[in-house]
């Protein structure tokens, strides 16, 4: 050092300009060429100024940087090109790895992306609304019953409007019974979705108006909406605004004429109700026999009543006030009464009540989804781990290699990440395109309208987006972590063994988390088919075989129904006839019942229905006590009722037959009690029902009860007769236990849905095994080969192979087990009457994962035993 | 047989003339006051690394300075195989210039 650097004081440059430098400069560089720069830095500042100098520093590291960018990239390339042409190379060599690890996830995303889709759709239910958060539907509990039920008296909305100032809407909503007949010219047809609703409900809702004016829309009696669907339909391209338009209706006999006030836009699939047809409410005041005062009471329960809150209420608030309303209305004896308002947006997730509009989901449907999506997912990323692991000694030389050419630990576990990653996207594309062409198929088994355009549902491309990438990451980071670390001494000497203990332990590990879910899924899955094969074939306490049903809406058949049955029964074949207002399945009509116990007045809600003399005949429902409706004793006709034992029992008499009940106002006589039968479906107990005998009026089903050997003739004859008493009306056939099997099918999608699910996680489990089976082998050709120079015979070597994922196998079972049976009793428990859970589920289960396991690895195991032993042993 | 351009060679002289103290910044300052030109550090540097590379010239660490930051200089100095060149060429200049006067210039 001179004398004159001692003396002199030295500036450092800018120090994030230096940073930057040093990044830029390669490591052999630094040391030179900073300190050169620090240099001539300094030799600015001496000659001119700091400013200078600074200024210098910065414009000779700027000046450099597109330089740096374009060098960097470029080398940075090269590198992810020799990287791709390695990862090709490696896909092309091992076919069937390769496959196994693409098809793997692409099962897995695919079967969560329609779950997706479907959890999705099913929150979106009546989210659509504007006021939704603000919407709520009346609950209530009747006197008596421990249940809340959905339908309300119909002068609760307006009492609700009247008495609470945070009530701003409210309308009732009720749907027509079964269906009726709309003409319009010459155009007539069968219609099911004819609602009647208040005139705020158009407010409440956001059902928008193509066409009409909305304020007035419902508000005179024989107004009437349609949606666009509807009035393309009946009106082609004509206005329908105006124009009147017929619908016979079930309570009156007769036709109305309508007048349209709007065409509605079409109601989105994902309501908790759709309709074709809007009535206005007060309507029903002429259709009654009764008139306005028959329908505005406080006695039974029938629409359901929807409120608009302000938005600044709370709920729970309002609820408190309840009580003393419902006192106010409807006397001291509503003590046992209950209100509650139940969310707009819970009820398409909340279960089903009795009488929803439409069936309704569940939660736990949601959340049971979402577990096998979840699950489905694991196993197929759990099989990347795995095979990677067990691979991992395949890729050991070229690690070697390239740790031996000055590839770092971190280049390397990015190699293997951006693998793994690769393969998770190459999935992730295959998915989706699977997804695309499966879709309508999904939509159909679930029933739901499902639609996917990446477009509009970014988040949802978002969503799997992250998904890939995490498991992607995920399961690749423990394989590149542990390739990573091998060390290229080691493996040049191969004295590298990656089938160690300790890595057979976690390899195993992974196999067993696999069959355990795999065999939860099996469990769950021979739970339902028992569950809803235990429904099919259960004693409903009616027969439900071998009977045609068939509609009508014909007046003049109805009034006349006994020559018509007389007819049919000339029939051989024919082996008996009732008309009924339900059928045994269709029942839902309630009303109060009231009578005297000890003196004391009681009253409590029953289930109603009308039949005929011979609707206990033809459903071969048993008469406990008393007598059926009869011919021999006129006053049946006017007022006598057979009850069910529940009804029976309810009322609290020893003996009812001859005691007296009143139901609106009427006195009826007990003659008869039946026998229990399930009306209703089995999510249900038996309910109180009451049989009405109500001649020539109002009978919607015919039941025919025929001879299984010739349907088709039969049938042949029965509509030959049809045209003959009902020339106007159409002949439209069902068959009971065909429309028993439609109340279960929430439950047989659910069974279908996961037929499928579990399949497909059982086949990703198994196909992972098979990869697994085959790099082990591998492994252990020699000393198979050993093994059978030294007497082995196949049987041996298959034991040996197997014997491993058979533990495996069995400890999966073993966890498995406990928790199947304890989610399946938990679901169980939706039914009243339900299957047990038997041994015998928990061993099939167990066997069918077996089965599928040993068939996976025997054929490995066949191939290693029938091959040459020679080959293997050769080259040493 | 490496042929220089007269960067190169400039460079190449002026290693020859610093001796031990042939870093970048005292090459660059050198050619800068005896060939009166302004050349960056760029200039300087890939051309040296272009004779390292070829085995012209080879580098070693010298010594550090406050000035520096306390870094070592990157010292060059010819290989066999430069000094080989060096006088290859100048036996060659001389030549071209031998016949040269000053007073054909006038």
């Amino acid at each position: 050092m001179t004398k004159q650097e001692k003396n002199h004081k030295f500036y450092k440059p800018p120090s994030f300009a230096e940073k930057i430098l040093q990044i830029m400069l390669s490591v052999s560089e630094i040391e030179g060429l900073s300190g050169d720069f620090e240099e001539i830095h300094n030799d600015y500042i001496e000659e001119k100024s700091k400013a200078r100098a600074w200024i210098w520093y910065w414009a000779q590291i700027l000046a450099y940087f597109p330089r740096y960018i374009s060098n960097s990239v470029y080398w940075s390339f090269q590198m992810l090109r020799n990287y791709l042409r390695i990862f090709i190379r490696n896909l092309k060599r091992h076919k069937g790895y390769s496959f196994i690890n693409i098809a793997g996830p692409a099962i897995g995303l695919s079967c969560s992306m329609l779950i997706l889709l479907f959890v999705k759709y099913e929150f979106s239910y009546d989210k659509y609304h504007e006021n939704a958060p603000h919407i709520y539907r009346v609950l209530r509990e009747h006197q008596g019953d421990t249940t809340w039920s959905n339908s309300s008296e119909h002068p609760l909305a307006a009492s609700l409007r009247e008495d609470f100032p945070e009530v701003i809407k409210s309308t009732r909503v009720k749907k027509n019974d079964e269906v009726g007949v709309v003409e319009y010219g010459a155009k007539r047809f069968y219609e099911e979705g004819i609602y009647f609703a208040d005139q705020d409900f158009l407010e409440i809702f956001s059902f928008p108006l193509n066409s009409g004016e909305m304020s007035t829309a419902l508000k005179d009696p024989f107004s009437e909406l349609l949606t666009q669907e509807m009035a393309g339909k009946y009106f082609g391209n004509e206005d329908p605004i105006g124009k009147i338009i017929q619908i016979e209706e079930w309570y009156s006999v007769k036709k109305y004429d309508y007048k349209i006030r709007g065409v509605l836009k079409n109601i989105p699939k994902n309501s908790h109700f759709t309709f074709d047809f809007l009535l206005s409410y007060n309507t029903m005041y002429s259709l009654k026999r009764g008139g306005k005062d028959s329908v505005e009471t406080w006695s039974y329960y029938e629409p359901k009543t929807y409120v608009k809150l302000d938005p600044y209420t709370e709920p729970k608030g309002l609820e408190g006030k309840f009580l003393a309303f419902l006192r106010k209305y409807k006397g001291e004896d509503s003590e046992s009464e209950k209100m509650h308002l139940q969310p707009l947006t819970d009820i398409h997730l909340g279960g089903n009540m009795r009488f929803e509009l439409e069936t309704n989901s569940d939660m736990r449907l949601i959340y049971m989804f979402s577990a096998i999506a979840f699950f489905i997912l694991i196993i197929a990323y759990l099989n990347y781990i795995n095979l990677s692991v067990a691979r991992s000694a395949k890729r050991a030389v070229e690690v070697g290699m390239r740790k031996v050419v000055g590839a770092n630990k971190s280049q390397l576990v990015r190699q293997f990440l951006g693998e793994s990653l690769i393969f998770s996207i190459l999935a992730l594309l295959i998915s989706l395109l699977a997804v695309n062409l499966v879709l309508p198929a999904f939509s159909s088994l679930i029933e739901r309208d499902l639609t996917l355009n990446l477009f509009h549902n970014l988040d949802f491309l978002l969503i799997f987006l992250s998904i890939t990438v995490f498991a992607g990451l995920l399961s690749g980071s423990y394989p590149a972590f542990l390739v990573s670390s091998f060390q290229p001494i080691q493996i040049i000497k191969e004295t590298l063994r990656i089938g160690t203990k300790s890595s057979a332990v976690f390899r195993n590990s992974l196999v067993v988390v696999q069959f355990v879910v795999s065999i939860i899924l099996l469990v769950c899955t021979f739970v339902i088919h028992n569950q809803l094969n235990y429904i099919r074939n259960r004693d409903l306490g009616f027969d439900k075989e071998q009977i045609v049903t068939v509609y009508t809406m014909d007046m003049n058949l109805k009034r006349n129904l006994e020559p018509f049955k007389m007819e049919l029964l000339k029939n051989p074949d024919i082996l008996g006839i009732t008309a009924s207002l339900d059928l045994p399945t269709t029942i839902r009509r309630s009303s109060t019942v009231e009578w005297d116990s000890q003196g004391e007045q009681r009253a409590s809600e029953m289930n109603f229905t009308f039949v005929d003399y011979d609707f206990f005949n033809v459903y071969d429902v048993k008469i406990e006590k008393g007598r059926n409706f009869s011919a021999e004793f006129p006053l049946d006709k006017k007022q006598a009722v057979v009850l069910n034992e529940t009804a029976a029992r309810d009322l609290g008499w020893d003996d009812p037959v001859g005691r007296r009940l009143f139901v609106q106002g009427q006195e009826w006589t007990i003659i008869g009690v039946t026998k229990d039968f399930n009306f209703q479906s089995l999510h249900w107990r038996i309910d109180p029902l009451v049989f009405v005998f109500y001649e020539n009026r109002g009978m919607d089903y015919f039941s025919i009860k025929v001879n299984p050997s010739n349907i088709p003739k039969t049938l042949a004859f029965i509509e030959e007769k049809w045209k003959t008493f009902s020339p106007e009306f159409p002949f439209q056939p069902g068959f009971l236990d065909e429309r028993i099997d439609k109340i279960y099918k929430a439950e047989q999608r659910l069974g279908e849905s996961f037929n499928i699910f579990t399949f497909l996680a059982l086949s990703i489990a198994c196909l992972g095994l098979f990869g697994l089976a085959s790099f082990l082998l591998e492994q252990k050709r020699k000393e198979i080969s050993i093994r059978k120079i030294l007497g082995a015979d196949f049987q041996n070597i298959t034991v040996l192979l197997a014997k491993e994922y058979m533990k495996c196998l069995a400890l999966a079972a073993v966890i498995a087990w406990p928790i199947g049976y304890f989610v399946m009793s938990r679901w169980l428990q939706n039914f009243v009457y339900r299957t047990g859970i038997g041994i015998e589920i928990f061993i099939l289960s167990g066997l069918l994962a077996f089965v599928f396991a040993l068939c996976t690895v025997s054929y490995q195991s066949i191939k290693a035993a029938t091959a040459n032993p020679v080959d293997s042993l050769r080259y040493e | 047989m490496y042929a220089l351009t007269r960067n190169e060679e400039e460079i190449l002289l002026t290693i020859w003339n610093l001796k031990d103290d042939a870093y970048l910044v005292a090459i660059r300052k050198r050619i800068n006051v005896v060939l009166e030109k302004k050349m960056t550090i760029g200039a300087i540097h890939i051309p040296l690394t272009r004779l390292e590379k070829a085995g012209i010239v080879e580098s070693y660490l010298g010594e550090a300075t406050p000035k520096r930051g306390g870094r070592r200089k990157k010292i060059y100095r010819q290989t066999k195989l430069g000094i080989e060149l060096l006088k290859r060429y100048k036996k060659k200049r001389d030549t071209l210039w031998s016949n040269f006067s000053e007073e054909f210039l006038l």
